[in-house]
């Protein structure tokens, strides 16, 4: 096989797992657009696994097997992970916006919080059900679809990357570009990065930070749990599995880093992110222990942020009031 | 306020030294917080189909009843304890190290290379010395990164210090299938000889006496040391610290190096005490945990025996509660997690005041 | 700040009394003497295999030791980690008063251990491992099964399929390319995919077999990772020791044909799992404790075989399998029973073009050394239960390495 095939395929593979990690990449820059640094993330993608799962799982008992419909039950894990995971950004915005509290304890207890949460309802549903929770085949596959005609994904090269991938990859490429739009092009979005960057300035500007911190955290914290939804029913088969997810929400944090808080650039990275951690099984160095290849990630992360912060490039910052809570009295 | 008719109806205040709350009123909200937390975790309990009486019934007496109880849940907390102080002078500078997860697996990293390389030669008690030396060196050099970094290009250290975790971990599961591997495939670095193993006193590894001990130590140099001042100086304003004269970045880095080499010490323990040998889940959270044992302690030394002590029994008896009545064990994150919401939430209302506006424009006190 | 800590010391104590007495109200023990049996597992039931697998041997034996009038109750720690954690649930389990404590994962024993040392009156059962029955502790155990001659049955299985495709002319007899996913590189690993090949060769000669270990057991990213991987490198049908059932649709989604391990997998991929090996511990789990309630003595080793019925295969997928491979499966079965098939018989497979010898087979690292080359074969797993063949046969391409 030569090394561009490789390479071809590797990245194809890694769009599964890329997925995930896309969806939990924008939501938590969403939220830090705010200046909200939610560490939760892992916690709020645990708890969109187990509810995304758990959603048509009963809607298919509720309804019988072969009566669910793909589409509604697609619909109701989305609802359910999203759901949750505005959930947890309320509860954390209310924490650290409105009482003040510190935002990486905060995030810290709320990883803590939200993986206590999905393990307990995940054993919990599981001993409702007996043996283990899942789906019938019929949804199971619809779940993971590859939607995009033949013809595209036999394309060399880019085919089968960018045409080969499950509906959820389509819809977090949609979600990047709308986020994009959103953060460069509207006034509110405008605002929002005003917020982030400066709450002394937006505030005497009359935005009401409260209200952008809240959202923002609200509608990212939903994003993210997606994410979590997207692993445990594409790349886990609709299984959950404890341990599998751990780790996600925090190579998402280092996503957000990586990318430099753009959503267009999530999406790349995100793949190479996952292609970064399967690169193992395809591109084998000799000598290379593979242990070393799983760290690549957070060594690549930690260069980005050193070299974006040694040249101080201004528009590659974190938001300037990243972490920092925000109180008008203290002005 | 410019004009009256905007005043809001609620409005908040800082409170300042001179209207601070009674002491008797700030301990009333926090214990009731903590009650608050207890009652809200009693959900979960009901919702698995237990009696919630009952169930912390059994947290508490899993935890605290037999002196077997006592010792998993001592051991439970030794970690928690002395991470949370090794954090406790980076907090206070507000430099925010969520890094102690990653300096406690390089402290142990370093700690487990000498008992690896040297416990066939060494008597015991150099033996473990030289492995504490190890461990603190280990710890300190993974804190120091960052540290460097933050002084030198304000490089956010949040981030930093958590990428740094997983870089640690990953070189513990390379060392743990590689170098040091016992058996090929196995994943499993032998158990070290017993001259490298911390020796037990009341049936706990002495970690316990040497974190307590850490808990004076900090405790001094926090309150009664220049190192310590300069840290609260910079935690309240590092302009004011520059103005002072300080070398702000030069005091970072030597924190952080304190910081990292506590964390190590831990390192050492967990290797030398608990595990008998290291392993990838070595920190296994500590390093996260401990920093809302830290923070809930207000970067209190003496209160995070409390706050540790507190978490470690809802560990254990929630292990004892998983076993005896079969709810998930996960319900100990869930009851930690409330506890830690309220109890980060109810500082607010010792450290600000509501103000309600009145028809006549007078201001009222609540 | 002092203050906060005795306020709070105090309002803990008073709150331990409270709930002490809440406590107190739970029902007391019941009259007559209950065994109770402790469960230490990785993951748990929802991995669909390997836990899953344990549970459903732990509660068929339960369940017959009840109906036998034997009054026990198991305790299970699940989601344990290869830690400090593990020795904690060991302790728990002993505190709570368990006889016999089993642990269900090779990580485990060392921390096992540790535990052991510490209640010499307790049993502990380390399974698929083997330190315990070497060491001076006279209340530590090791058990496993011959999964190597179920994997066997299940690789004619496979060779019959492929040997189909050839026959069809789908493909070619040099496109008969078999890929595995293993955990790591060692013996337990090794003898099983050994295995699973020589049977598949024993009825498709052409065919070769691809590996790739992932280094890790129970992640189903990166077992479906590699499953992909195996298929994009030709594979035609995907077989695994791993514990998830992603590999399963990772073939199901590719189209290629997929072997099981631990658990039925056909309807995780009804399209392409042709059946699946896997060991059925409720034998072993049954006698073990029937013996200790009897006062009986247990065997500090114990290797179950495809004779006893203690290793099998799971319903053959019909739908797809080729013509005729159920019985070429029985009439290996029936050689099993019979004691004339020996799966590493040294006529049928080279190490580097050479008739394999003791030094090229053997684990040097097994805790129980000796020589297990002769009367042409291999004994695997009668010098102790945990597998100890590490040879690499030719046919079989190492894609890397996990240690």
């Amino acid at each position: 096989m030569n090394i561009l095939n490789s390479f071809v395929l590797l990245f194809a593979a890694a769009g599964a797992y890329g997925t995930a990690l896309m969806f939990g990449t924008m939501g938590e820059i969403l939220t830090e657009k705010s200046g909200n640094l939610n560490l939760g993330v892992e916690g709020i993608m645990y708890m969109g696994g187990i509810f995304g799962l758990i959603a048509p799982n009963l809607y298919e008992s509720a309804v019988g097997e072969g009566n669910a419909n793909p589409f509604v039950a697609i619909l109701l894990a989305i609802i359910a992970a999203f759901a949750v995971g505005a959930l947890a950004g309320a509860l954390f915005s209310f924490i650290t916006v409105t009482l003040r509290a510190n935002q990486n304890v905060t995030g810290l207890a709320m990883t803590t919080f939200g993986t206590g949460v999905a393990k307990f309802a995940g054993e919990l549903r599981r001993l409702k059900v007996g043996g283990y929770v899942t789906l019938s085949n019929r949804l199971k596959f619809a779940f993971d679809k590859h939607i995009m005609p033949d013809f595209l994904k036999k394309i060399p090269v880019i085919g089968k990357i960018l045409f080969d991938q499950s509906e959820f990859f389509y819809l977090a490429i949609i979600v990047a570009i709308l986020l994009h739009l959103f953060l460069t092009k509207t006034k509110t979005g405008l605002y929002l990065r005003a917020v982030g960057e400066s709450p002394v300035t937006a505030d005497a500007a009359g935005i009401d930070i409260t209200k952008y911190k809240y959202l923002a955290t609200i509608v990212g914290g939903g994003i993210s749990a997606i994410g979590g939804m997207v692993y445990t029913m594409t790349t886990a088969g609709c299984v959950w599995i404890e341990a599998s997810l751990a780790g996600t929400g925090w190579l998402a944090v280092a996503l957000v880093i990586f990318c430099t808080w753009r959503p267009l650039k999530s999406t790349w990275s995100s793949v190479l992110f996952g292609a970064l951690m399967i690169m193992y099984l395809r591109i084998i160095i000799k000598g290379f222990p593979i242990e070393l290849y799983k760290i690549l990630p957070y060594v690549v992360t930690i260069i980005v942020l050193v070299i974006t912060s040694m040249r101080n490039i201004r528009d590659k910052q974190p938001p300037a009031s990243l972490g920092v809570n925000y109180f008008r009295e203290d002005r | 306020m410019k004009e009256k008719n905007k005043t809001p109806l609620i409005r908040l205040a800082k409170r300042v030294k001179t209207d601070m709350m009674s002491p008797r009123k700030v301990w009333a909200i926090r214990i009731g917080s903590i009650v608050f937390a207890f009652i809200l975790g009693m959900i979960p309990i009901i919702m698995a189909g237990q009696n919630p009486f009952q169930s912390y019934g059994i947290i508490i007496s899993g935890a605290l009843s037999k002196p077997g109880y006592i010792r998993q849940t001592v051991k439970r907390a030794i970690p928690l304890l002395g991470v949370a102080l090794a954090i406790a002078p980076c907090f206070k500078m507000k430099f925010w190290n969520i890094g102690a997860e990653g300096q406690i697996t390089m402290g142990a990293i370093f700690a487990s290379a000498i008992a690896i390389w040297f416990q066939n030669s060494l008597p015991a008690f150099p033996l473990l010395m030289l492995m504490m030396l190890a461990g603190i060196l280990g710890g300190a050099i993974w804190a120091f990164i960052p540290g460097f970094f933050k002084a030198k290009y304000n490089t956010n250290e949040t981030l930093f210090t958590l990428m740094m975790n997983y870089i640690a971990i990953g070189i513990v599961r390379w060392l743990q299938g590689g170098p040091w591997e016992g058996r090929p495939g196995t994943q499993i670095i032998p158990m070290f000889s017993d001259k490298a193993r911390l020796p037990n006193v009341f049936g706990i590894y002495c970690g316990w006496i040497i974190v307590l001990v850490l808990v004076v130590v900090v405790h001094i140099y926090m309150n009664y040391t220049k190192h310590g001042y300069e840290v609260a100086v910079i935690g309240d304003s590092e302009n004011t610290a520059r103005y002072a004269g300080m070398n702000v970045g030069w005091i970072m880095m030597r924190t952080m190096l304190l910081s990292g080499s506590i964390c190590g010490i831990v390192g050492w323990m967990l290797v030398s005490g608990a595990n008998g040998t290291l392993n990838a889940d070595v920190a296994g959270g500590v390093g996260f945990t401990a920093i809302t044992v830290a923070w809930l302690s207000q970067l209190n030394s003496f209160a995070m025996i409390i706050i540790a002590s507190m978490l470690a029994i809802i560990g254990k008896g929630s292990a004892t509660l998983q076993t005896k009545l079969g709810v998930p064990a996960s319900v100990a994150d869930i009851v930690s997690g409330i506890l830690l919401f309220c109890m980060l939430g109810c500082e607010f209302f010792i450290n600000y005041k509501l103000i309600f506006r009145k028809k006549s424009d007078k201001e009222v006190h609540a | 700040m002092k203050k906060l800590a005795v306020v709070l010391l105090v309002a803990l104590i008073a709150m331990t009394a409270v709930f002490a007495a809440g406590g107190s109200e739970a029902p007391a023990a019941t009259a007559a003497k209950t065994t109770k049996i402790g469960f230490v597992v990785i993951n748990d039931e929802s991995d669909q295999g390997y836990t899953w697998n344990f549970t459903n041997g732990m509660n068929a034996a339960i369940e017959k030791l009840k109906a036998e009038g034997y009054n026990v109750e198991l305790l299970t720690k699940k989601n344990t980690t290869e830690s400090a954690i593990c020795k904690d649930n060991n302790i728990e389990l002993a505190e709570e008063g368990c006889e016999i404590i089993f642990n269900n994962s090779y990580g485990f024993e060392p921390y096992m251990l540790e535990a052991a040392k510490e209640y010499p009156n307790v049993k502990f059962v380390g399974m698929t491992n083997c330190a315990g029955q070497v060491d001076d502790n006279p209340n530590t155990f090791n058990a496993f099964a011959a999964i190597y001659e179920a994997r066997y049955v299940a690789g004619i299985a496979a060779g019959m399929k492929l040997q189909q495709e050839i026959n069809e002319g789908k493909i070619k007899p040099e496109e008969a390319v078999m890929g595995y996913v293993g955990a790591f590189s060692f013996a337990e690993v090794i003898s099983g995919m050994s295995g699973f090949y020589l049977g598949a060769r024993s009825v498709c000669p052409s065919v070769t077999m691809k590996v790739y270990f992932v280094g890790t057991w129970g992640d189903a990213t990166l077992e479906e990772a590699a499953a992909n991987a195996l298929i994009d490198e030709g594979c035609k049908l995907i077989s695994q020791h791993s514990d998830t059932t992603s590999p399963a649709l990772a073939a199901q989604k590719a189209g290629v044909y997929h072997v099981g391990y631990n658990t039925d997998m056909t309807k995780v991929a009804p399209n392409a799992s042709l059946l699946s090996s896997r060991i059925d511990w409720s034998r072993y789990f049954y006698e073990f404790i029937k013996n200790h309630i009897d006062g009986k003595e247990n065997p500090s080793d114990w290797a179950g075989t495809y004779a006893e019925g203690d290793v099998k295969v799971t319903d053959l997928n019909t739908a797809i399998a080729a013509p005729g491979t159920q019985e070429a499966m029985d009439k290996a079965i029936a050689a099993f029973h019979a004691g004339t098939l020996h799966v590493f018989d040294l006529d049928t497979f080279t190490i580097n073009g050479q008739k394999g010898t003791n030094e090229t087979m053997y684990d040097s690292f097994a805790a129980v050394q000796g020589n297990a080359t002769y009367d042409g074969y291999f004994h695997e797993s009668e010098l102790q239960s945990a597998p100890y063949f590490v040879g690499v046969i030719d046919g079989i391409t190492w894609l890397n390495v996990a240690y």
